[in-house]
C-alpha cells in the first residue's frame, strides 16, 4: 500500500538510521522533509517540538528509534485502509 | 486509582471512550487561536491481541488531522508481509464519575485501521493495557480496567 504523506520523511529516517541508532536508541526523532529536527526522550516531547517548531498545519514525522523495525501485530482481521 | 467496569458483549468487551487530538496539538491550536476539534466518542474493543491501540478512519477524518508517522502491522489478513500503516498524534479519554474525564493518554501514537464492518470503532492494545490492572470476570460478563 502506497503512503505517499510522509514518504519523504519516511526515507530521510532511513538514510540517518545508522547515526541515530547508535547515539539514540529508544529516543524519538522528529524529521521534517530532508531535515532530522532533533531527538527526545519522550514521544510527547518529540511532538511538542513538532507542533512548536513546524506548526499545526504542515505534517512532520516523529519515530522512535530502533535498529530493529518493530512489527506490531494485531491477532484479528483487519480490512484494507482506504488512505 | 480510576475503576473501570465494561460489560462482555457478544464482540467481547468493548469500552466508550472519548478520543481527541494530542494535548500539545491542542495547546499549540489553542496557541494561534485555531478551533480545537471535539472529542468524538469512539467504542474501542480490549483487545489483548493487539500491541497497538488503532481507530478507523472515520475518527481520525473528524478530527482533521495529518498523519506524524508510520508503523508495520501483521495481522490476520496481511499475509507474510507487514503493511505499512499511518499513525496519528491522538490523546484518548475515559469517563469517570460522570462527565469528567481522566486521561488514559495525552498524547499517544494510535494506527489507523479500517473498522467499517466491525460493532466498534477500533482496538484498545496494550499498548494501553500495560499501564492498568486488567480483571476479566468472566460469571459477570464483565472486565474490570484499573489505572
Amino acid at each position: 500500500m502506497p503512503l505517499e504523506s510522509l514518504k519523504e520523511e519516511a526515507e530521510t529516517y532511513e538514510r540517518h538510521k545508522a547515526e541515530l541508532v547508535k547515539q539514540n536508541e529508544g529516543r524519538f526523532v522528529l524529521i521534517k522533509g530532508s531535515r532530522v529536527a532533533g531527538v527526545w526522550d519522550t514521544y510527547e516531547d518529540a511532538v511538542s517540538a513538532g507542533y512548536r517548531e513546524i506548526g499545526v498545519n504542515s505534517p512532520f514525522f516523529v519515530k522512535q528509534i530502533s535498529g530493529v523495525e518493530r512489527v506490531q501485530f494485531i491477532s484479528r482481521e483487519i480490512a484494507p485502509c482506504q488512505s | 486509582m480510576p475503576i473501570l467496569t465494561v460489560p462482555i458483549g457478544p464482540d467481547g468487551p468493548i469500552l466508550s471512550l472519548q478520543v481527541g487530538i494530542s494535548e500539545p496539538r491542542r495547546r499549540a491550536m489553542e496557541a494561534d487561536d485555531l478551533v480545537v476539534p471535539a472529542h468524538q466518542t469512539a467504542l474501542l474493543l480490549i483487545d489483548t491481541g493487539a500491541s497497538h491501540t488503532c481507530v478507523d478512519p472515520s475518527i481520525i477524518r473528524a478530527l482533521d488531522i495529518q498523519p506524524s508517522g508510520i508503523a508495520y502491522m501483521h495481522s490476520a489478513s496481511t499475509g507474510e508481509k507487514p503493511e505499512p500503516r499511518y499513525q496519528f498524534d491522538l490523546s484518548l479519554w475515559i469517563p469517570i464519575d460522570g462527565p469528567s474525564l481522566h486521561p488514559l493518554a495525552r498524547a499517544m501514537s494510535v494506527m489507523e485501521c479500517t473498522f467499517q464492518f466491525h460493532g466498534f470503532h477500533g482496538l484498545l492494545g496494550r499498548d494501553i493495557l500495560d499501564k492498568c490492572r486488567m480483571e476479566y470476570v468472566g460469571p459477570l460478563r464483565q472486565v474490570v480496567l484499573s489505572f
